[in-house]
């Protein structure tokens, strides 16, 4: 909202105040200013003037030479480079000694004559940005502002601030937060001013008007929920036209542009109170019952803004004779709007709850300066006040004549009292704050103070009344203690540490997610970030799917590229290496730590239904190691393996996990892919990216992709228990012996070490392959392995013949479960 | 001197200066153990003399035998000389032909770097960890959560604006159930679980309906702390919040405390660090107001602990939040927020160490 301080001072008396130090009281206490500016124009010197002759400039093609004729105080030649110069155009002509604004650099200068080109220059004509102007006037395209309406010949070499009745004035522009509906009005925050300054608050008076005579009009009010109060004012002989220039500056300065002297006024009491009002056009609305109701479904009614709009069971009609003619709270209708020759007024001062306003605006999805009022709640006790003071300006202003006042009150209005003690302000807020203190803050903000006998020793009680515009913020004591700090002041609280620290729990869980970012980045990966709500296009672009029934889509989302959220890291992963190698980062080796959303149960209201689970991802593709003149290393799928291997021997020693070859995945390399068990659990997959997806993709260089469940490593390391207990280190020598065989490529390396396990030779310390032969010696579809074994005896040298038995034993053991050939 | 003894003294002679000429011109190790063989053997003329000795005068074999002795021992360390320096000569070469450019690039595998908003996070977490704060388990705060865990246990009201379409992402998975739009949802979850006292904090994503900017995106990172005890004030939070922003920034810098309104706490706070850019003499960074807002904080409303069935009045307490991305485009002057989440290596790798 934006406040005039010039108007602000007629509430409170500011003088002596800077707006910086209004605007810094202001936000601290919680009403934050967010920009100060100023208003109405700075500017001095500047007076009307007349394009008499144009001609061009003798040195210089842009520049004219304009004569300016400033009526009894002669004609001056000035230099102009602006383009819509024209003949007969009045115009605003700073004198030399002017001061106006230096557009480029910002702040004011003083005009000097000049010599331009060669050609002498006394004066200067404007622009509305040289004056400041350009938030409270327009002008069409660049240069200079033409004042041809707004001025007559007789006001030539005139003041143009006179001219103009031009005021300067400071604007504030404030943002209250959503619970100070009462600081949507100059008279809320010039209350906070007052409270805060320690200045007298002064009010305007509103009389409760006589009505003249009676009429027909009437309220009948019979849903409480969309309008509690509603009163209505018929005035008569209304002489409408335009508003004086005060209240035309005033509601310029607020932002809000003058329509006519009878709308301008609802505006303006609303600004000043909060309580937004509306004007119908009694000759349109005539004598009958007016109502307040749920639209009808389907229902349609064109607004003042000429928008048709279909109305629904969300939004909230004022009706005249059950026709909408305003929705209620938002905006008034077109057929009952308010014109320049409107001789008749029906004034609606009405209570509209916040809920159903804020359901109804949004109904149609219009909101308006009436509706960000109620929205936030208005004060239902002070409808009449706004009421009486919009009657009083109409009769003033207009000439206007009360008839009748109809209304019908449903208003529940208590006044509310809460305890205050100063031995809570104390404990709330570590420090005392003395009783006079209290007492000084809260009565200027409305409050009233009543010191309870009962008050024992140092402990002040008070039993305060709150008033009725701050009855939907205030009703608790904790509330009170805000209002007392906020004024008081945040900055005069100390600061100290509170006592008795505990040691805190150890997160074993979070030493695990660090270490595995430890340990990728240590392995040469880094770690990304990506978004979790994801869209059809990343999918479709990356080659990958998602099982829609288990998918969690957003309903409202304003972007394609985040409907729902993802169920797997790599899709993102690829979209970076993509972005990387077009970025010219073709050496790509990155992961991220992050979760993957699956709808598992019904929600219910503590339950979302909805299973995240923590995922590692991997990307690598190309390779970034240095020193590349030396040996230029290849990524392929056993770089990629041995990453995930290292990984889980790192974080579950001893723990085996199993590789099966995944060949069903469409954007996997069927022969270079596996998915990974540890136990019975899924753990992930490892594999190359299909190389048809790679094409399509425009990878340059093969792409080589992990993606494994936390959760599972998670549960397997949450149930251990056991520290490390290192084991003596034996003092007796290992000896190697090596077995090769050949055998089909269907035996695998894994079944190969899971039956030399199971020979169950306790001297076998470790297997080791060493070398994978396919040749010409070997039949086709068959491979030569080779095996390094170390065995060792925990207790004695061994012997030859110790040695012998063992690898015998071995040996038959594989021959016994696989087709082995030994060489 | 008998004629025997003369002529063998003789020869033994010049077998020395033989011997000397011949092992000047060896040039390799093979050659010198054939000299070896060839002058000292069993075959080798020094043995042929000493076999003569028998042949010469018992008066002048002492004298005759030591010069063959002596003539022996020579040629052994003539032959040993040689050896060493045909060695030194042979390895001189090799460290020659070994020679390297000192100076060209290692062979590494480069430490990968972990991403800013973990190295914010982790260092704000670690901060707190050090003041007591213990770290709530990632995976008992739910980012698809509750209407009720979200708005209502925070004392939302059931109209409250922010739970308006505009601000927040609801789901097709019921009509209660959303992203969460903070992280404050850890602290109902936690408070539930746990009794007071307790001093905890949760980092996590959040989401929020807005158009992308490069202040603003879709989903970011909050950081949220709560502090519930018997006897906890107003000024405890702020001495948390001030010591937390000297270790943060790395050096004492002024806060300030504005008022504001969270439904959550009360009486609430908004914090501002002075700019760390211009040192509060305004800057674009921070709107040319010199202040930069880095939190939100307040006293836990009552209403709050009530809901999860703690005494508010015997206990109270403070909580906090903060947004990862804006500490992080403060700590490393990062203008854009998207550059997170673009993660453009060239970025990134600047995070090292």
């Amino acid at each position: 909202m934006r406040v005039s301080l010039d108007w602000l001072n007629e509430y409170v008396d500011i003088s002596g105040l800077t707006p910086e130090i209004i605007a810094e009281a202001l936000t601290n206490a919680g009403l934050e200013v967010e920009s100060i500016e100023t208003v109405g124009g700075q500017f001095s010197g500047v007076v009307v003037g007349r394009v008499d002759v144009v001609e061009q400039h003798p040195n210089a093609d842009r520049l004219r030479l304009v004569t300016v004729n400033l009526g009894p105080a002669g004609q001056n030649r000035v230099v102009c480079g602006a383009p819509n110069v024209a003949q007969g155009m009045c115009i605003a002509y700073a004198q030399i000694g002017a001061k106006v604004i230096n557009r480029k650099e910002g702040g004011m200068f003083e005009l000097k004559p000049a010599t331009i080109r060669g050609v002498e220059s006394t004066g200067m004509i404007c622009s509305l940005e040289e004056l400041g102007l350009q938030d409270q006037y327009t002008a069409e395209g660049d240069g200079i502002w033409p004042l041809t309406d707004l001025v007559t010949d007789a006001d030539l070499g005139q003041d143009l601030k006179t001219v103009l009745s031009l005021k300067p004035d400071t604007v504030l522009e404030v943002a209250p937060t959503a619970n100070r509906g009462d600081l949507m009005s100059v008279i809320g925050v010039a209350r906070e001013v007052a409270a805060l300054f320690k200045r007298p608050l002064k009010l305007p008076s509103a009389q409760a008007p006589s009505p003249a005579g009676t009429s027909n009009y009437q309220v009948k009010l019979t849903d409480t929920s969309v309008c509690q109060y509603y009163a209505g004012a018929y005035l008569v002989e209304v002489q409408n036209g335009e508003s004086p220039d005060w209240m035309k500056q005033r509601l310029l300065s607020a932002g809000i542009r003058s329509i006519n002297v009878v709308v301008d006024i609802t505006n303006y009491v609303m600004l000043e109170y909060g309580q937004p009002l509306h004007a119908f056009d009694a000759q349109k609305l005539p004598e009958g019952t007016i109502g307040v109701r749920v639209a009808k479904p389907g229902e349609v009614f064109t607004t003042l803004d000429d928008q048709a709009r279909t109305l629904t069971e969300q939004s909230v009609v004022v009706t005249h004779n059950d026709r909408p003619v305003a929705l209620a709270g938002v905006m008034g209708g077109q057929d009952t709007e308010i014109s320049d020759t409107t001789k008749s007024v029906f004034l609606e001062a009405a209570f509209f709850p916040s809920a159903s306003n804020r359901r109804s605006a949004r109904s149609v999805g219009l909101r308006s300066e009436s509706s960000a009022r109620f929205e936030r709640g208005v004060d239902p006790a002070s409808t009449h006040l706004a009421f009486y003071r919009a009657i009083a300006l109409l009769q003033e202003l207009t000439e206007a004549s009360l008839v009748s006042i109809a209304q019908d009150d449903h208003r529940q209005l208590q006044t509310q009292q809460v305890p205050l003690s100063s031995d809570r302000i104390q404990r709330i807020l570590g420090m005392t704050i003395a009783e006079s203190d209290v007492e000084a803050i809260l009565t200027p903000l409305g409050f009233q103070l009543e010191p309870q006998s009962s008050s024992a020793g140092d402990n002040r009680q008070w039993r305060v009344t709150i008033p009725s515009f701050r009855g939907q913020d205030v009703y608790r004591e904790i509330d009170l203690i805000e209002e007392v700090i906020r004024i008081f002041g945040y900055d005069r609280i100390p600061y100290t540490l509170p006592q008795e620290t505990a040691a805190p729990a150890l997160n074993r869980r979070d030493f695990l997610l660090r270490q595995i970012q430890r340990l990728m980045a240590a392995t040469g990966l880094s770690e990304v970030a990506t978004h979790s709500l994801i869209g059809d296009a990343l999918l479709q672009r990356t080659g990958f799917s998602q099982d829609p029934d288990s998918t969690v889509r957003v309903n409202n989302s304003q972007s394609i590229d985040h409907t729902f959220l993802r169920q797997s890291l790599i899709p993102n992963l690829l979209e970076i290496a993509k972005y990387n190698q077009s970025q010219g980062n073709e050496n790509c080796w990155i992961f991220e730590l992050g979760r993957t959303y699956v709808k598992r149960r019904s929600a219910n209201e503590k339950d979302s239904g909805v299973e995240e689970s923590l995922y590692l991802g991997g990307l690598l593709t190309g390779h970034p190691a240095r020193g590349v003149w030396h040996k230029a290393p290849e990524t392929d799928y056993f770089t990629v393996k041995g990453i995930v291997e290292n990984l889980l021997e790192t974080l579950l020693p001893g723990q085996s996990t199993r590789w099966v070859a995944e060949t069903s995945m469409s954007s996997m390399h069927p022969g270079r892919s596996a998915a990974l068990k540890l136990g019975k659990q899924p753990l992930g997959i490892v594999g190359q990216l299909h190389p048809a997806l790679q094409e399509t993709l425009k990878f340059k260089a093969p792409v080589y992709v992990f993606e494994l469940n936390v959760e599972v490593l998670w549960q397997v390391l949450q149930k251990k228990t056991e520290t490390l207990a290192v084991e003596s280190l034996t003092a007796y020598p290992s000896v190697q012996r090596d077995i090769a065989f050949s055998a089909p490529d269907q035996v695998t390396h894994q079944q190969v070490v899971s039956a030399v396990n199971q020979a169950n030779e306790p001297l076998l310390r470790h297997i080791e392959l060493f070398d994978q032969y396919r040749g010409q010696q070997l039949e086709a579809g068959t491979r030569s392995l080779a095996y390094r074994l170390t065995l060792q005896s925990e207790t004695a040298t061994l012997t030859d013949k110790e040695i012998d038995a063992a690898m015998e034993k071995i040996k038959r053991q594989l021959s016994s479960q696989l087709p082995v050939s030994f060489r | 001197m008998s004629p025997v003894s003369h002529d063998l003294k003789e020869q033994l002679q010049s077998l020395q200066a033989e011997a000397q000429a011949a092992l000047s011109k060896a040039t390799s190790l093979k050659e010198i153990e054939e000299y070896r063989v060839h002058f000292l053997g069993r075959k080798g003329p020094l043995s042929t003399i000493k076999r003569g000795l028998k042949d010469v005068p018992d008066a002048e074999r002492v004298e005759i035998g030591s010069l063959a002795n002596e003539i022996s021992q020579t040629i052994e360390s003539l032959l040993d000389e040689r050896l060493t320096a045909l060695k030194q000569e042979a390895l001189a070469v090799q460290l020659a032909e070994e020679a390297l450019d000192v100076t060209m690039p290692g062979v590494y595998l480069p430490t990968g770097t972990i991403h800013p908003l973990t190295l914010v996070t982790q260092s704000v977490v670690d901060i707190f960890r050090g003041m007591g704060f213990e770290l709530i388990e990632d995976n008992t705060c739910p980012e698809v959560e509750t209407d009720y865990y979200n708005f209502e246990a925070l004392n939302f009201p059931a109209d409250h604006p922010a739970r308006d379409m505009q601000d927040t992402f609801y789901t097709d998975v019921a009509s209660n159930v959303l992203l969460r739009s903070q992280t404050s949802n850890a602290q109902i979850r936690y408070m539930e679980r746990q009794k007071p006292p307790f001093r905890v904090v949760s980092p996590g994503r959040v989401y929020r309906n807005e158009e992308v900017s490069s202040r603003k995106g879709v989903m970011f990172h909050q950081i949220e702390g709560l502090l519930v005890d018997e006897k906890t004030t107003f000024s405890d939070l702020k001495g948390i919040l001030h010591q937390f922003v000297k270790l943060f920034f790395g050096q004492e810098r002024p806060t300030r405390f504005r008022n504001s309104f969270f439904p959550f706490t009360e009486p609430s706070a908004e914090v501002d660090v002075q700019c760390i850019l211009c040192n509060g003499n305004g800057c674009r960074t921070c709107g040319h107001h010199g202040w930069l807002e880095i939190l939100g904080a307040g006293m836990v409303d009552p209403n709050v602990l009530k809901g999860v069935g703690i005494d508010p009045e015997k206990y109270n307490g403070f909580a906090f939040g903060m947004g990862v991305e804006r500490l992080a485009m403060l700590q490393y002057s990062i203008r854009d927020l998207r550059m997170f989440y673009n993660n453009d290596l060239r970025f990134l790798n600047q995070f090292r160490g």
